[in-house]
């Protein structure tokens, strides 16, 4: 009987084990050798290491290059993952109607979630390109002068953040859909037979029961605009005159470029602080103050 | 469940199978040896010369197979300094000259010495060796080196009435080459730019901008190679990058986003650009006519040198083969094919006494005259790496529209926190 019940305690933590040793082998691992390795003056290619303490943090806080990369990091988040959630989910609520031929205009704005990141990059570099590219072409029809975008140390991080928001907002339109048809349908016959409008009924209760999504949708897009590294890579090498220089792009810059893991650790360190400190603000401020 | 039944049957008819044909193979296949040579892929002539290398020295060595990859420029160094710190993956590696320093500073380099024929060696232009070597010890074998020279389009120049100087004693200055470009820039009716005046091979690579500072009376880093400020931002270096800059910005000749191929495919009049360029448009470019002058300058001429030496990864299993291999690509006999092939700037006197008349003739007496006369090699220094993608961090924005002395000050600034670091 009671080795039964040892069973039956045992079971579930048997049922997450696997997952749990994924992240650990995964996940915990390496943050657990990255924070090590923050300590190191740490070369990479001669295998050379010294225990130097705090003195990678000690350097980074003194460079102006990353104070930089922070605001450039802070900037690009908090003004990506507002436009990106507010966009998807209004594109959520315009083709969640029931009208014909909807499911094709859904399949088209999902488009650009499923082309890789790399290819939208060079893509939208050749359409941001200052001499002959189609952004430019457009804005001359309008009669808008050229613009330099990618070039401009002015205009290159708003057109980062265009790229990305187009690339993003395709992917969290789903999830927002998907919350959206979770929401029993009597609360709008309730709303309707109440009298409630189409807006008041948006605002109400759909927002309100919306929020367990709206909570996913902008702590895991946070987690992933903290991260994102490949649009500054590819389209500006984090220039011009380091306007679109992240953190992240930093953390690459000085680990495979310069080759200071113990510096770059050092940095992605940080980096994890910060966004620990975010996710958590984003957890308390969003939380569900309606149960249904 | 049936399904499931007969995929797993198929499976393990496969792995049975797969034993058999693992224990079929003959022993003798053991016993080769297989070297990994990574190597940057430049495009066509240059692959000619590598593949051709490879084959001889599979067919001079039976025991040794070559596993070679090519890999792209722009990601060559990362690609390489990723297998070196892996500690495995490579055996023999193409190295950038500029790069034997900061390699030898990390001991990661094998010595060439025991490999190397002492009269061999000699057979090496003097500055070649000198890059070589590294703390008394010859660390790489050169196989080409570089020089630059200006191709222009010969008939869009004769019908804007323009007649570049030839000789080197005449040559163009930055200002005259200016001049020529804005003549020979062509808008479309829209505004874009159909032709541009003037366009460069490495548009913001120190290699190629840090002679026009050095022209205008700059040095790259102070002698004991200890610091840049004063030096690398100095009011000359500053007056050279924003000329530099201006080419794109204020006169618009040149292209902020690099056209591929814009000189061969009529896009561009002037190109300044290394050696083996000429066996690159002869090839892919029949049609275009050219024809070259100098290198342009400021106050001295200087002109860019310096190219591809082959190493040995000091933790090879395998160092004998992998310095025969280094030893094969470098050796006095494939040198005149590697320069037949690729046109690269010879590096053994032996070469340039195989061809007497190529050096004494247009295209490659211009060359030849700047590599012995004009040509300043890139600074020796453990730090190369930050210092080229810094300098070229400046270069780049200066090239977007930034300020000259605010980017070179800003580079200076941080070199030289990189220095100090060296230093310690």
């Amino acid at each position: 009987m009671s080795a039964k019940g040892a069973a039956r305690q045992a079971a579930p933590y048997l049922f997450v084990a696997p997952a749990l040793l994924g992240l650990a082998l995964f996940k915990f691992y390496p943050i657990a050798v990255g924070l090590t390795a923050s300590f190191f003056d740490y070369e990479a290619i001669s295998g050379r290491a010294a225990w130097i303490g705090l003195g990678n943090y000690r350097e980074l806080l003194a460079d102006p290059l990353f104070w930089r990369a922070c605001w450039n990091t802070f900037l690009f988040n908090a003004v990506v993952t507002p436009l990106q959630v507010v966009l998807a989910l209004g594109l959520a609520v315009l083709v969640n109607r029931h009208l014909p031929g909807m499911t094709v205009f859904r399949s088209m704005f999902f488009v650009p979630a499923v082309i890789s990141l790399v290819v939208a990059s060079i893509i939208w570099d050749l359409i941001y390109n200052p001499d002959n590219g189609l952004a430019n072409s457009l804005l001359a029809v309008v009669g808008i002068p050229p613009q330099p975008f990618l070039v401009s140390a002015r205009q290159a991080m708003g057109a980062v953040i265009a790229m990305v928001t187009w690339k993003g907002i395709a992917y969290w339109m789903v999830i927002f859909l998907a919350g959206l048809h979770a929401i029993p349908g009597v609360f709008r016959e309730a709303a309707l037979i109440d009298g409630a409008s189409s807006w008041q009924f948006f605002w109400r209760v759909t927002l309100p029961l919306l929020v367990r999504t709206i909570v996913f949708v902008v702590v895991a897009n946070t987690a992933i605009n903290f991260l994102l590294f490949a649009p500054m890579y590819i389209m500006t090498q984090g220039g011009p005159s380091d306007s679109t220089t992240v953190l992240m792009f930093e953390v690459y810059r000085n680990a495979f470029v310069y080759f200071r893991l113990g510096y770059a650790s050092a940095v992605s360190t940080l980096l994890l602080v910060i966004m620990l400190v975010v996710v958590v603000v984003q957890f308390r401020v969003l939380r569900p103050r309606v149960e249904y | 469940m049936g399904m499931t039944r007969r995929t797993f049957a198929k499976t393990a008819t496969l792995g049975v199978l797969g034993a058999g044909t693992l224990r079929s193979r003959p022993l003798a296949a053991q016993e080769k040896i297989t070297l990994k040579y990574l190597s940057v892929a430049r495009g066509e002539p240059r692959r000619q010369a590598i593949l051709q290398v490879v084959e001889r020295f599979e067919k001079a060595h039976p025991t040794i197979k070559i596993e070679l990859s090519e890999v792209p420029f722009d990601q060559y160094f990362q690609k390489v300094s990723v297998a070196l710190a892996a500690g495995s993956g490579v055996d023999t590696f193409d190295v950038d000259s500029p790069l034997v320093a900061p390699y030898g500073h990390q001991d990661v380099l094998l010595p060439l010495d025991d490999y190397v024929d002492k009269k061999d060696w000699e057979d090496f232009l003097e500055q070649d060796r000198q890059i070589a070597t590294y703390g008394g010890k010859i660390l790489t074998l050169p196989w080409s080196s570089s020089s630059q020279a200006v191709f222009y389009n010969l008939d869009m120049l004769k019908e804007a009435g323009i007649t570049p100087p030839s000789a080197p004693d005449n040559r163009w200055t930055w200002a005259q080459l200016l001049e020529a470009a804005k003549k020979l820039t062509k808008k479309a009716p829209d505004g874009t730019t159909e032709i541009y005046g003037f366009v460069v091979e490495q548009v913001d690579r120190p290699y190629q901008i840090l002679p026009l500072l050095q022209s205008n009376g700059a040095q790259a880093i102070s002698p004991d190679g200890s610091k840049t400020a004063g030096f690398l931002n100095s009011p000359e270096a500053v007056e050279a990058l924003q000329f530099y800059g201006d080419l794109y910005n204020k006169h618009a000749v040149s292209p902020k986003k690099p056209i591929p191929d814009a000189f061969g495919r009529g896009q561009a009049a002037l190109f300044l650009a290394n050696s083996p360029h000429v066996n690159q448009i002869r090839r892919l470019f029949p049609q275009t006519r050219w024809a070259l002058t100098p290198h342009p300058s400021f106050k001295k001429p200087v002109t860019p040198t310096g190219a591809w030496h082959v190493g040995v990864f000091k933790k090879t299993k395998h160092p004998k083969e992998a310095a025969a291999l280094a030893l094969a690509y470098s050796n006095a006999e494939q040198a005149k094919d590697n320069f037949k092939i690729m046109n690269y700037t010879p590096v053994r006197k032996s070469t340039f006494e195989a061809f007497p008349d190529e050096f004494r003739q247009p295209p490659n007496s211009l060359f030849y005259y700047e590599i012995t006369k004009t040509a300043v090699r890139r600074p020796s220094t453990p730090a190369w790496r930050e210092y080229e993608d810094l300098l070229r961090t400046a270069i780049r924005n200066v090239i977007d529209g930034g300020d000259a002395k605010k980017e070179l000050d800003t580079a200076v600034a941080r070199i030289d926190t990189v220095l100090a670091r060296y230093k310690k």
